[in-house]
C-alpha cells in the first residue's frame, strides 16, 4: 500500500471517528445543584440555591420560563408585614388548622406546618428581591385574606401583563439567575434521573436538536408542574379525566415519572386543581364564560337545578358539584339579567381576570359568534320548552325547574339550596340564554411524597438521597379536593417548597 | 453477480426515497420554489426533522416574523410562550396547526 493511501485512510478513520462522535457523544456538564423546569417553584429553588453560594442548572421544556407561575397573581401568607400593617388578623395556627381540618388530616402536617411557617419571611425575600404587592385579596369573596396580589414591576407602569402579577416574579428571579453566574437551558427537559449507589447524582437532558446532555450535580430540584397534558396519567389518576386544562402546556409528567422511576412514593395524585367551570378554548377573561359562571340558575342535563351556584365563589366546590353530575351543566340566564350584565356589571368578581363591576360589553358579540357556530355550547329560545328541546331536555322538567327557582325568587328565599339572596334573579324574560359548561381545572396537584424538607420519599417515608421534590410534583398539602379556603395556596407552595429544598440540598451537599 | 445486483438494489432505494421526498415536497410552497429536501434537513434523503435554523436562514428571526403580524388581533409570534419551534406550527408535509387555539379558540388566525 502506497503512503498516499495509508494516509488517506487514517484521514478517513478520523472522519468516521469526528462524524460518530458528533452525533453520539454526550455533552456533560458539572454543577451543584441542577433544577429539573423553570416554574415558579424550580426559579425560586434556583434564586435560593445561588444566594446559599450553589452553582445551579434549571432545565426548562419550553422556550421561556415560568410555565404555570406566568398566569397567577398572589401569593399566601400568614402573618406577613403587610397583613399586620392593615390590621389582618391571620394568624400561622390558624392557617395551620383551616388547612388540615380542609383536608380531613389528609394532607402531610409537618409539611403543611414547614410552608405555613415560611410563608411570611418569603414575602419578605421576594420584597428584597424587587416584587411589590398591590393589596391583599381572599381565596373567594368573603374568605380569610390571605392573597398577597403582586403590583406591576417599574419597568412597565401601565401594568404590561408581562411584568404583572406573578409574571412580575418570574421576570424578576430569571433576570436574578442570569446576573449571578446560573444557568437557564430552554427547550431542554429534563429526561431522567442519574442514580449511582442509592442517590442522586444529577440528570440527563435533552436539548432542542435531541442531543442528550448528562448533567452531574451533587442535589437534584425537581419542579416540573405536574401532568395535566398527560392523557394516560389523567385517564388514570383524574376523577374526571376529560377536565379541560388551562394553562398548562408540556405538563407530561416527566418529573412525576423520574422520581418515581428512582424510587419515590406516590402521594396525593388525584388531586386536581379544579377551577369555575367552563368551555374548551375559552380563556379565563371570556365575557360569554364570565357571563355564564355568574351564581344565577345552573341545571344538569335532564333540566334539573343540582347545587347552590354560589359554590363557584369557591370554585372547588363548584368543580366537585359538576363532576358529581358527570361533568356537563347549562347556565340559563334570562334577557333582563343579560342587560344587567352587560349595562350594569357583574356581580360576582372573576379573581383578577374579570374585576368586580365590569360590564360585560363582549358578551353579546362572543355569544353570538358561538352561536352562528353551532357547536353546541350555546343556545337562545323565547320560550322556556323551546330552549329545553334545544338541550335535549323533557321540556316540562325544565319549565318545573325555572318555575320552582322563580317562586323562590319572587318569596327571596331558596329554600332548596340556600344561596345567598343577593344571588336571586328570576328566569322571566325572554330571549333565554343557555351555556353548557364542563369542568375545567388549573393543573395537577400531587404525584410524589415527599417530607417536610421536601426531600423525595419511598412510600416508607425512606428518603432519596439528593432527590428534592417541589411545587405541583409533590403531593401532601391536600386530602381530596384543591384547598381554596385561602387564596395564593399554590404559588406560595411552590415558592416555599422551591426554597426549602435549595436550602436542604446546599445542607446536604456540604456533608 | 451479486455485488451488481445489491448495489442496482441500493440505488433503487436511495432514488425511491427521492422520489417519494419529492412527491411529497412538490405539495408544498416550498418545492413549488424550486426548494429540495437539503434545503432545509441539511441532507438529501433526511433521517431527521428540519431544524429551525432553517426557517430562520431565509424567513428572518423571530423579532423580523412577530413585526409581519403585529396588526392582527392577538401577535402568534410574539407570544406569553416566547419563541417557540417555528414547526410547533408550520408544518412542510402535512397540515399545519395553530397552537394558540388550544386555549384561545377566539383567535382567528388563517392557516400558513
Amino acid at each position: 500500500m502506497s503512503k498516499k493511501s495509508i494516509g488517506s485512510i487514517i484521514v478517513l478513520m478520523l472522519a468516521i471517528c469526528i462524524f460518530a462522535g458528533s452525533a453520539y457523544a454526550d455533552k456533560t456538564m458539572n454543577t451543584d445543584i441542577a433544577i429539573v423546569g423553570g416554574g415558579t417553584s424550580g426559579l425560586a429553588a434556583a434564586v435560593q440555591a445561588i444566594q446559599g453560594g450553589a452553582k445551579v442548572i434549571v432545565l426548562e421544556k419550553q422556550a421561556k420560563v415560568g410555565g404555570t407561575g406566568n398566569f397567577c397573581e398572589g401569593i399566601f401568607a400568614a402573618e406577613s408585614k403587610m397583613q399586620k400593617r392593615q390590621g389582618i388578623i391571620v394568624t400561622k395556627e390558624f392557617a395551620f388548622k383551616t388547612i388540615m381540618d380542609y383536608s380531613h388530616w389528609l394532607a402531610n402536617a409537618r409539611l403543611v406546618r414547614a410552608i405555613v411557617d415560611k410563608s411570611p419571611e418569603t414575602l419578605d425575600w421576594l420584597n428584597d428581591l424587587g416584587v411589590q404587592f398591590e393589596y391583599i385579596g381572599p381565596g373567594g369573596p368573603g374568605g380569610a385574606l390571605t392573597w398577597h396580589v403582586i403590583a406591576p414591576g417599574p419597568d412597565y407602569p401601565h401594568k404590561d401583563k408581562t411584568d404583572f402579577h406573578c409574571s412580575r416574579m418570574i421576570n424578576v428571579f430569571n433576570k436574578y439567575i442570569l446576573a449571578n453566574g446560573g444557568q437557564i437551558l430552554l427547550q431542554t427537559p429534563g429526561v431522567d434521573l442519574i442514580k449511582e449507589k442509592g442517590k442522586v447524582v444529577g440528570v440527563v437532558a435533552k436539548d432542542k436538536s435531541g442531543e442528550t446532555i448528562r448533567i452531574n450535580a451533587k442535589a437534584v430540584i425537581v419542579a416540573t408542574g405536574g401532568f395535566a397534558n398527560n392523557k394516560e396519567m389523567m385517564q388514570k389518576y383524574a376523577p374526571y379525566p376529560d377536565v379541560i386544562p388551562v394553562g398548562q402546556i408540556g405538563k407530561d409528567g416527566d418529573g412525576i415519572k423520574m422520581a418515581w422511576s428512582a424510587g419515590a412514593g406516590e402521594e396525593g395524585v388525584r388531586v386536581m386543581q379544579a377551577y369555575r367551570p367552563g368551555l374548551r378554548g375559552f380563556g379565563p377573561a371570556d365575557h360569554m364564560i364570565g357571563a355564564a359562571v355568574q351564581p344565577y340558575f345552573w341545571v344538569d342535563p335532564r333540566g334539573v337545578r343540582f347545587t347552590d351556584e354560589s359554590t363557584v365563589v369557591l370554585w372547588p366546590y363548584s368543580g366537585n358539584a359538576l363532576e358529581k353530575i358527570g361533568g356537563t351543566m347549562y347556565s340559563i340566564y334570562d334577557d333582563a339579567t343579560r342587560r344587567f350584565m352587560v349595562e350594569k356589571g357583574i356581580q360576582l368578581q372573576l379573581g383578577e381576570w374579570i374585576l368586580q363591576g365590569t360590564k360585560l360589553t363582549k358578551l353579546d358579540e362572543t355569544f353570538n359568534k358561538e352561536l352562528a357556530k353551532k357547536n353546541g355550547n350555546v343556545f337562545k329560545a323565547n320560550t322556556i320548552e323551546d330552549l329545553a328541546q334545544q338541550l335535549g331536555m323533557n321540556p316540562s322538567v325544565l319549565k318545573a325547574s325555572v318555575d320552582e327557582y322563580n317562586q323562590m325568587v319572587s318569596m327571596r328565599e331558596d329554600t332548596m339550596f340556600f344561596k345567598k339572596r343577593e344571588y336571586l334573579r328570576p328566569v322571566a324574560t325572554p330571549p333565554f340564554y343557555a351555556t353548557k359548561l364542563n369542568p375545567r381545572h388549573l393543573g395537577t396537584l400531587g404525584g410524589v411524597k415527599i417530607n417536610e424538607k421536601t426531600e423525595a420519599v419511598t412510600q416508607k417515608g425512606d428518603p432519596i438521597p439528593g432527590l428534592y421534590v417541589v411545587g405541583t410534583d409533590a403531593g401532601g398539602m391536600y386530602g381530596d379536593s384543591y384547598d381554596l379556603l385561602l387564596g395564593g395556596g399554590t404559588a406560595a407552595f411552590a415558592l416555599n417548597s422551591g426554597r426549602i429544598a435549595a436550602e436542604n440540598a446546599i445542607q446536604y451537599m456540604k456533608k | 453477480m451479486n455485488v451488481y445486483r445489491l448495489s442496482f438494489l441500493a440505488l433503487l432505494l436511495v432514488f425511491g426515497a427521492l422520489f417519494i421526498g419529492h412527491a411529497f415536497a412538490l405539495e408544498s410552497k416550498h418545492s413549488g420554489r424550486g426548494l429540495v429536501c437539503a434545503d432545509c434537513h441539511q441532507a438529501s434523503s433526511p433521517a431527521k426533522a428540519a431544524s429551525e435554523k432553517a426557517c430562520i436562514t431565509c424567513h428572518g428571526d423571530y423579532q423580523k416574523v412577530a413585526a409581519l403580524t403585529r396588526a392582527l388581533h392577538a401577535n402568534p409570534h410574539d407570544s406569553h410562550l416566547g419563541p417557540m419551534d417555528c414547526t410547533k406550527c408550520h408544518k412542510e408535509h402535512r397540515a399545519s396547526e395553530i397552537s394558540c387555539l388550544e386555549c384561545h379558540n377566539q383567535f382567528e388566525f388563517k392557516n400558513k
